[in-house]
């Protein structure tokens, strides 16, 4: 089997980037996850909880995403909850979903649509 | 959080992750639960309003979201299989299959849509009303601010008085808790338009200028009535949405154009938007009471309470403060004006929605709760049917289990049949709503308020929408976990598995039972009250008879000795009418209040002070009242027709004023005092329910018109002619007698009392259809049970025959054990209603919440109607011929 290319999945999906950056720091379990999503974008992207497990299992399935190995601390652990962590490939994904948006901003055309919308607002 | 709280939504996560197929549940682990338990507290520290839109569209998103994976789950193992193809496409043939396999069956599909059809529909519709009528707010801005505002005297626990015209004015200037006030009254003679070639009239409110400023709503086209307007001499008129459309061609620039109405020319000011309806949906021109010539009703007399006022609280303000500051003003005008307004010292304050809605709420609630018992049990229904199409279905699905097929693909199966069919019966189900609706509203004769605010709406078809697949997840996850779970070498023995499954079946059949004996119940105790409510005697005879009712204005009759004229005339003009056999009058006509009240004494019955008993009402009749009303007389003579004007002061008591007076002896030529006058009594009457039919009568004191003359009076008319004909000329006379009288209002009296049954006989019919529905369902499920047992059993029955069982020993063993979980059923249906119904006592009339006879027949009607359930398969396992039983393979 081919070894997967990260740019075969890109562009990614907005929600999967932010599920990929609030992994890429740390592992965390889903309620965190969504609770870095709703601090690093300000809380204009909010995700309910069923939808969310889908992608996260989608992502899993594509290899992005593993259920992490360690757990915290076992005075901090809770059971109940399941820990994620980047895989390689989520990590290169990421890496490529990162250097393509920074291509994209460095459009002229992307900047003075930019400049255009500020201005109108 | 609270601990129990926090235990709430533990198990409510809980259960939400137990929607999804084990495969992602596996997968996703406890940390959805966690998750949603993180993210409801976060959510319940912003309050109960968000914690509850949390729950809520987290279940909506959840149940579709399981949906989709159980869809997926069931595709991705076809492609597993080699079935080929990807997405979509696997999608359609999964749904291709499920569909072939449940038209090769029309036996189960057919019904499991019609039964979730009329579950869905009856649900829907019965939402839709519920939720037009009493859950949506008016349409008004910020409607919780307007209010009602009525005379009261809290000392008779009067709270509906009417107000005069100073009154509601003093009041908007001195109150600082209310920011706008209007008066309005429908009671002067509608406006006839004319100028289009016919004349008509048209429904009209006659206004102040606060009266649209208090409701908030802007007009559609143009402007509404101002102060300004009330000081010129010009006419403008508002008119209604039908009116604008109807009248002058929905034309944009009618702001501009004049109407003639009653021979005046009317600007036409503003045009108001289709959804404003008060003070009535019929309402077509709103025009000022300043329009009103002082000479025909003399609105500025502070003693002419004849208005209606609302008002808009402001907005730093609750009711009660309002209520509380209106009150003071009132008492101090009480004080400055005790003539006019000592009657009616306070003001009581009424939310506007709770007036327009009126009490009609609860009862619509109960029919609510029938609705979604019938949904239980239409879910109940069809998951016995999928149950028993399973079993049916058994040694096939344990052949395919050894072939290879995981119990999770089959659940798969099985759950996406039983959602695609509760989506399509739900379909269904909102197309009868559609038109069930409008047949539910028809049928409500008018007694539903906002009815015109009643039809489809998203809300409606979302709750029809979930409310399907509600019923998809009940119905399809039982068998579906069956048949996941199936124990193959049991289900190849053909018949080990089965004690469970039956146990399972008789706990559906047991709480179908139950489901429908509360319906049933309830509806025989409602039918019940409608019918001693009609046979409640309201003490006269309605048949024949019209209404006229009617106040002789101050302006133009000054005096006591002119307006008694003109009542003469008035009932001598009537009494020539052609085919008329009488007329009478009265202050108030029977069920339309208690009219005025004083206290009163006899001999040996002092007057009390606070008693209400000793306080009787005192209605102002004509002489003839009596006879024509076919009220009878139980002692003494009655009124002569010159009584109240031969210098005694007579009076008629009616029969329970009487016994209270003079127990055990006559009452006639004994005197009474009443209110500081001695009046001696010269007849007895029968009781009349003056209030209303469900209020028993209350002691009442008759007086001649002529000693105690009132200008309101009630004209009572009895022909043997048509009630309309008879109306016509009424209308007709009072015109040619004095064209500026009004006639507020033309009735036939029988209208007037059927009104009163009209909402019972709505809520009672609509009950009796669930009741109706929900002993069919049950019907249902009792067969379905009893003849799917006999099928199983075939070989037992046979050798029972074969070693000599009579067909009565096979009848009576299946009788028997069908109708076990019916008994079962009945005494917990019998529990379950002893404990709701309490929640249904205001809709009851003379019958008892525990009125054994309701219960028991009830009972009865459900158990004949299991029994015949039970009884056909037990004839069809009595004739059963031995030997093709046992020859016959299972």
């Amino acid at each position: 089997m081919d070894r997967p290319e990260p740019e075969d999945q890109l562009p990614l999906k907005a929600v999967e980037f932010q599920i990929l950056l609030a992994l890429e720091a740390c592992d965390r379990h889903g309620y965190a996850i969504l609770k870095e999503i709703e601090t690093a974008t300000g809380g204009s992207m909010t995700v309910r909880a069923s939808p969310f497990y889908r992608k996260l299992k989608r992502m899993e399935d594509d290899g992005l995403v593993e259920e992490a190995g360690e757990r915290p601390t076992p005075e901090l652990d809770d059971q109940r909850r399941r820990y994620y962590r980047l895989t390689d490939l989520g990590k290169r994904v990421a890496a490529a979903e990162a250097r393509r948006l920074v291509d994209l901003a460095a459009s002229s055309q992307v900047a003075r649509l930019a400049r255009e919308g500020s201005g109108r607002g | 959080m609270t601990r129990i709280g926090r235990e709430v939504v533990r198990a409510w996560a809980g259960s939400l992750r137990r929607l999804y197929p084990p495969s992602h549940r596996g997968r996703v682990g406890t940390d959805l639960d966690r998750l949603l338990e993180d993210q409801a507290a976060d959510a319940a520290a912003r309050g109960l309003g968000a914690l509850l839109g949390f729950v809520v569209t987290n279940t909506v998103v959840g149940l579709r979201d399981a949906l989709l994976e159980w869809v997926e789950a069931a595709t991705r193992r076809n492609r597993t299989r080699g079935g080929g193809g990807v997405g979509m496409g696997s999608t359609m043939r999964a749904l291709g299959q499920v569909v072939r396999g449940l038209s090769r069956r029309p036996g189960y599909a057919v019904p499991v849509l019609a039964t979730v059809a009329l579950g869905v529909g009856a649900n829907t519709a019965m939402f839709s009303v519920l939720y037009g009528v009493v859950l949506r707010p008016l349409p008004y801005p910020a409607p919780e601010h307007i209010v009602r505002i009525h005379g009261a005297d809290p000392g008779r626990g009067e709270r509906s008085g009417r107000l005069g015209l100073p009154d509601v004015r003093d009041l908007a200037e001195r109150s600082r808790r209310l920011e706008h006030v209007g008066a309005f009254t429908t009671l002067p003679s509608d406006l006839v338009l004319t100028g289009d070639g016919t004349a008509q009239e048209v429904e009209t409110a006659f206004v102040s200028s606060g009266f649209f400023e208090a409701m908030g709503t802007s007009p559609l086209l143009g402007r509404a009535l101002t102060r300004t307007d009330e000081v010129g001499d010009d006419h403008v008129v508002v008119v209604s949405h039908a009116f604008w459309r109807q009248h002058l061609g929905a034309d944009p620039d009618a702001v501009r154009r004049a109407v003639t109405l009653s021979d005046e020319t009317y600007r036409v000011v503003g045009v108001m938007p289709e959804a404003f309806a008060f003070p009535s949906p019929r309402t077509q021109v709103w025009v000022l009471l300043s329009t009103i010539p002082a000479s025909s009703i003399p609105l500025q007399v502070r003693g002419l309470k004849i208005l209606d006022a609302v008002g808009r609280v402001a907005s730093e303000s609750t009711i009660a403060q309002a209520e509380a500051d209106l009150s003071a003003i009132s008492a101090s005008l009480a004080e400055a004006f005790p003539d006019d307004n000592a009657d009616l010292p306070g003001i009581a304050l009424t939310p506007l929605r709770d007036s327009v809605v009126g009490d009609v709420d609860r009862a619509l609630e109960v029919l609510m709760a029938a609705a979604l018992l019938i949904l239980i049990l239409v879910c109940a229904n069809v998951a016995n049917l999928a149950l028993a199409r399973e079993a049916a279905r058994g040694p096939e699905m344990a052949l395919r289990a050894a072939l290879g097929a995981s119990g999770a693909r089959r659940a798969g199966v099985v759950v996406t049949e039983s959602l695609l069919l509760s989506i399509v019966g739900g379909l269904g189900g909102l197309a009868i709503a559609w038109s069930g609706t409008d047949l539910l509203v028809g049928a409500s004769a008018g007694t539903l308020p906002r009815a015109q605010e009643i039809g489809p709406d998203w809300r409606v078809a979302t709750f029809s929408v979930a409310a399907s697949i509600v019923v998809g997840l009940t119905f399809g996850l039982l068998p579906g976990l069956q048949a996941a779970g199936r124990d193959l070498a049991a289900s190849l023995r053909a018949g080990s598995g089965r004690t469970a499954r039956m146990t399972g079946r008789g706990t559906l059949v047991a709480s179908q039972i139950a489901l429908s004996v509360v319906l049933l119940v309830g509806s025989t105790l409602l039918v019940r009250s409608l019918w001693s409510l009609r046979s409640v005697d309201p003490g006269f005879r309605s048949e024949g008879l019209v209404v006229a009712d009617m106040t002789f204005a101050a302006t133009r009759y000054p005096g006591r000795p002119e307006y008694l004229q003109r009542w003469t005339e008035m009932l001598d003009g009537l009494r020539a009418i052609p085919g008329i056999e009488g007329v009478g009058s009265v202050r108030r006509f029977p069920l339309r209040g208690e009219g005025e009240a004083s206290r009163w004494a006899a001999p040996g019955h002092p007057a009390s002070e606070d008693d209400d008993g000793a306080r009787a009402y005192v209605l102002q009749v004509s002489a003839d009242y009596f006879r024509v009303m076919g009220i009878p007389l139980v002692e003494g003579t009655g009124f002569g027709a010159s009584a109240g004007q031969d210098g005694r002061n007579v009076a008629v008591v009616s029969r329970s004023l009487a016994q209270a007076a003079f127990p055990d002896e006559s009452a006639v030529g004994r005197p009474l005092d009443l209110g500081g006058y001695a009046m001696e009594i010269v007849g007895v009457v029968e009781d009349v329910r003056q209030r209303e039919l469900t209020v028993e009568a209350h002691p009442t004191v008759y007086l001649p018109q002529l000693l105690s003359p009132r200008r309101g009076q009630a004209f009572v008319i009895r022909s043997s002619r048509a009630e309309a004909d008879v109306m016509r000329d009424v209308r007709a006379l009072v015109a040619s007698q004095d064209p500026g009288q009004a006639i507020t209002e033309l009735a036939p009296a029988s209208e007037i009392v059927g009104k009163q049954t009209d909402r019972s006989r709505f809520f009672a019919l609509m009950l009796a259809a669930f009741a109706g529905l929900a002993l069919a369902l049950g019907a249902i499920g009792v067969y379905g049970v009893v003849a799917y047992r006999v099928a199983q059993r075939r070989r037992e029955v046979g050798i029972r025959v074969a070693l000599g069982a009579e067909a009565p020993d096979v009848r009576r063993l299946v009788v028997g054990q069908g109708l076990k979980p019916v008994a079962v059923g009945v005494v917990a249906g019998l529990v379950t209603t002893l404990w709701l119904v309490r929640g249904a006592a205001s809709l009851l009339f003379g019958v008892g919440l525990y009125d054994p006879l309701s219960y028991g027949m009830g009972v009865a009607v459900l158990l004949s109607v299991a029994a015949v359930a039970c009884w056909l398969p037990a004839r069809t396992a009595s004739r059963l011929d031995p030997v093709r039983a046992l020859s016959a393979d299972g």
